[in-house]
């Protein structure tokens, strides 16, 4: 009988053990996800599947793997030139805050970030981010982005007056992709983040032409 | 752009004054006299360079503020306390931090354009001096 209970204490331990060392194990800060399978959707702050906390289905999701590598590949010469963005491509793929790539920037010249969300919940992460009061000054789900479920997002109400705005798109159920944009204060710095948008994701969804 | 750099920013004035405020703010509710919040002297030999080094500090600083909006995308590791705890600090930096950034873009941006502005009016005087004096030596 004690022999019987020993073995179903140390049971009852080692199951313990495994469940604290599965939820210590799921870090999701600078873990991107290359794929898409719903299983690996644990690092997700305990969900465990995707999209959660309201966000949308990517209805077809593409693999963003190879713009994470090469995140200055996402805008090709001929848009940026189109967008009127001006100046040398920054990439930094190893940044703390995700892979991203910046062009131009300056007192006068329009600035574009565009960073991988260093999450692996994709646009869930970001819905769910949004359910904490006051994170988020604005966040609006705008009609999708070549097809890609997009969110108008403001961190504060000083951004819009100080010529930024960001979209998040979700390129998969996992990847969410954010575009920043900086210009000069006085224009409609939300309409034009979404040019730029339209031109990344369709990168993106072409590959990379 | 201090001294060492050769360049004269403030040069004619070079006792500071203890009612000088720092770009953008307003020394103890003064009118400013300058919309950066402090009057520049810079040679306008010069006055190209200083330019350009406003502008490279004002992308430096749009830089800061890429990486500081990223720290409000980043999810909490888990759903423990420390996680919200964590979570929590990183978006209050962030926040902070966009804040400080955004005071000292528009700081240097009103320096820039008003730099910008006194160099093309100083430019128009010039030529116009030229034609001037072109017309007198005829």
């Amino acid at each position: 009988m004690t022999a019987r209970l020993r073995t179903a204490a140390a049971g009852v331990s080692l199951a313990a053990i495994t469940l604290f060392a599965t939820s210590c194990s799921s870090p999701t800060v600078g873990k991107p996800g290359a794929g898409d399978s719903p299983s690996s959707s644990a690092n997700s702050g305990g969900q465990t599947s995707l999209p959660h906390d309201g966000a949308p289905k990517v209805p077809n999701p593409v693999d963003i793997s190879k713009f994470k590598a090469q995140p200055c590949t996402t805008l090709t010469a001929n848009q940026l030139q189109t967008l009127g963005v001006q100046g040398q491509a920054k990439p930094d793929p190893q940044s703390s805050t995700g892979s991203q790539c910046t062009w131009g920037g300056g007192v006068e010249a329009t600035r574009v970030n565009i960073v991988f969300v260093p999450n692996s919940g994709g646009l869930s992460d970001l819905y769910k981010l949004n359910k904490q009061k006051g994170h988020f000054y604005r966040f609006e789900p705008q009609d999708p982005v070549n097809g890609f479920p997009a969110v108008l997002e403001n961190l504060d109400k000083n951004q819009l007056s100080n010529g930024i705005c960001a979209y998040d798109i979700g390129m998969n159920d996992r990847d969410a992709v954010t575009v920043l944009l900086q210009e000069q204060p006085g224009g409609n710095p939300c309409d034009d983040v979404k040019q730029v948008a339209l031109s990344a994701t369709k990168t993106m969804k072409n590959g990379g032409s | 752009m201090t001294a060492q750099d050769g360049h004269r920013l403030g040069g004619a004035d070079p006792k500071p004054q203890a009612q000088q405020a720092p770009p953008g703010q307003p020394p103890g509710g003064a009118p400013l006299p300058h919309a950066s919040g402090k009057k520049l002297y810079v040679d306008p030999a010069e006055a190209g360079q200083a330019l350009a080094y406003l502008d490279q500090a004002v992308s430096k600083l749009q830089e800061s503020y890429d990486h500081s909006s990223a720290l409000d995308h980043i999810q909490k590791p888990g759903n423990e306390n420390p996680s919200d705890g964590f979570a929590k600090v990183a978006s209050d930096v962030g926040k902070q931090k966009r804040a400080e950034i955004l005071q000292d873009i528009n700081g240097l941006r009103a320096m820039y354009q008003e730099l910008k502005a006194t160099l093309d009016n100083h430019h128009e005087t010039e030529h116009a001096n030229a034609d001037n004096l072109r017309r007198m030596q005829r």
